[in-house]
């Protein structure tokens, strides 16, 4: 066996990754902007809000960017720690989340011009901020593969040993 | 104990506090109107004249209630007539202090030098309309966060010199020995910047076929302004003046900073004078 054979994952845990990713990067952000442009749909003038920050566009990144997220998360937690398998698709998951971070929040600027009111914010540092949080997930899997990769190692020997003759 | 894991971990959780407290607390002052940028009306005095330049000063309150320091506050202004742009001002940026207020005097000064003749003409002897366009700029939240805010409103510019009037109703002839002296009255009234500057009035009066006078004036401007134009008028031209009827075109022209308003009357003779 290897490192991604399926024989050595765990499809429950695999379940809970899916569930906790698909909450995450899926469900709560569209929840949120459907919420969101369904409240400026009431208020009166404030298409000119959503003429300038596209929510529908944005609703669409969450959606493409999040259904990979979140399947790549049911093989992160299917796989055990101190796999490269695990970290492999952890690491995978981890860029796209920086995707996810900078499309969803449109790359640190909102700028909106209204009748006789211009309103722009630029908020690139926070967003960066954001994006070290999702870095430190990425190093984390990574740190989790060094620390129990000779657990993990030796319990592959372990499951490909051959029987000893005359061992209890 | 996993200690390398264990760091990561705290690394994590710790730079998640620190970006949900500086949201918390930048959007808290936002909401409960601690940090607040004013344009007070007392200290806003009526605009001045230094030499060819109209300034204005602009008092800007700045209340930084917030918890963090307002970094590289900068006022702007841009006052445009239409399409052209009369002048654009910034302010030095200034650092406001996490609980601090602070008060910029922004000088927004109009060289009427750098104008064309016609928006000149048009500041000084017009009214008129302008945009002025007023943007704030800062960072906030350590610098992570860095706004910037314009409003364009309409500016009512009263004119500098209004109701400009030569009265060819009330002319006079008056001998002044050998020759004929016209006096045409003239009135116009100045908005108080420019009191005590000079003002010139070069009139010349004609009929079909030549220029029968010329007269200059220049007076030091006060409130209401009222003075004469004196043409001197050849003996022979003023009784052939009086014996036919003959229409005259005074043409004065008003000059102040470099502006030059024309106006021109028509005078009727013939008997009548």
């Amino acid at each position: 066996m290897n490192d991604f054979s399926p024989k050595v994952g765990n499809v429950g845990k695999g379940i809970v990754a899916l569930v906790f990713a698909a909450a995450k990067y899926l469900l709560v952000p569209i929840l949120i902007l459907t919420a969101l442009t369904t409240m400026l749909a009431r208020v009166e003038g404030a298409s000119m809000i959503t003429d300038q920050i596209d929510l529908e566009r944005i609703k669409f990144f969450v959606l493409v960017l999040g259904v990979p997220i979140t399947a790549l998360a049911f093989f992160r937690g299917f796989y055990p720690k101190g796999s490269v398998s695990r970290f492999a698709f952890a690491a995978a998951i981890t860029a796209l989340v920086c995707v996810w971070i900078w499309t969803v929040m449109m790359a640190g600027n909102i700028s909106l011009e209204l009748e006789g009111f211009g309103f722009s914010i630029s908020f690139l540092g926070l967003v960066l901020l954001f994006i070290l949080g999702a870095v430190l997930g990425g190093v984390y899997y990574l740190v989790e593969m060094i620390s129990y990769r000779p657990e993990w190692l030796a319990s592959m020997e372990t499951t490909a040993a051959p029987p000893v003759n005359g061992a209890a | 104990m996993r200690w390398g894991l264990l760091g990561v971990r705290l690394s994590i959780v710790a730079v998640h506090l620190v970006i949900a407290a500086i949201i918390v607390m930048s959007l808290l002052p936002l909401a409960t109107g601690m940090l607040e940028v004013s344009f007070p009306d007392e200290g806003t005095g009526e605009p001045t004249v230094d030499g060819n330049r109209v300034i204005l000063t602009v008092p800007v309150d700045i209340t930084n209630g917030g918890y963090f320091d307002i970094q590289g506050l900068t006022v702007k202004f841009k006052i445009a007539d239409g399409t052209t742009v009369l002048t654009e001002q910034s302010s030095v940026p200034v650092d406001v202090l996490a609980g601090q207020k602070g008060r910029l005097d922004l000088s927004i000064v109009v060289d009427l030098d750098d104008l064309d003749d016609a928006d000149l003409r048009s500041l000084v002897f017009n009214a008129t309309v302008l945009d002025l366009e007023v943007g704030v700029e800062a960072g906030y939240s350590l610098g992570l966060v860095k706004a910037s805010i314009s409003a364009d409103q309409e500016m009512t510019w009263e004119p500098m010199v209004s109701r400009a009037d030569i009265d060819v109703t009330n002319i006079q002839w008056v001998s002044n020995g050998t020759n004929v002296d016209l006096l045409i009255p003239y009135h116009f009234e100045a908005s108080e910047i420019i009191h005590g500057k000079s003002m010139s009035v070069q009139a010349r009066i004609a009929n079909s076929t030549a220029v029968l006078g010329t007269a200059s004036e220049s007076m030091t401007i006060g409130g209401s302004n009222d003075g004469e134009l004196r043409f001197v008028i050849p003996q022979e031209t003023f009784l052939w003046l009086q014996a036919h009827p003959e229409t005259l075109i005074l043409g004065a022209d008003l000059s102040l900073m470099g502006a030059t308003m024309h106006m021109d009357r028509v005078i009727e003779t013939g008997g009548s004078a």
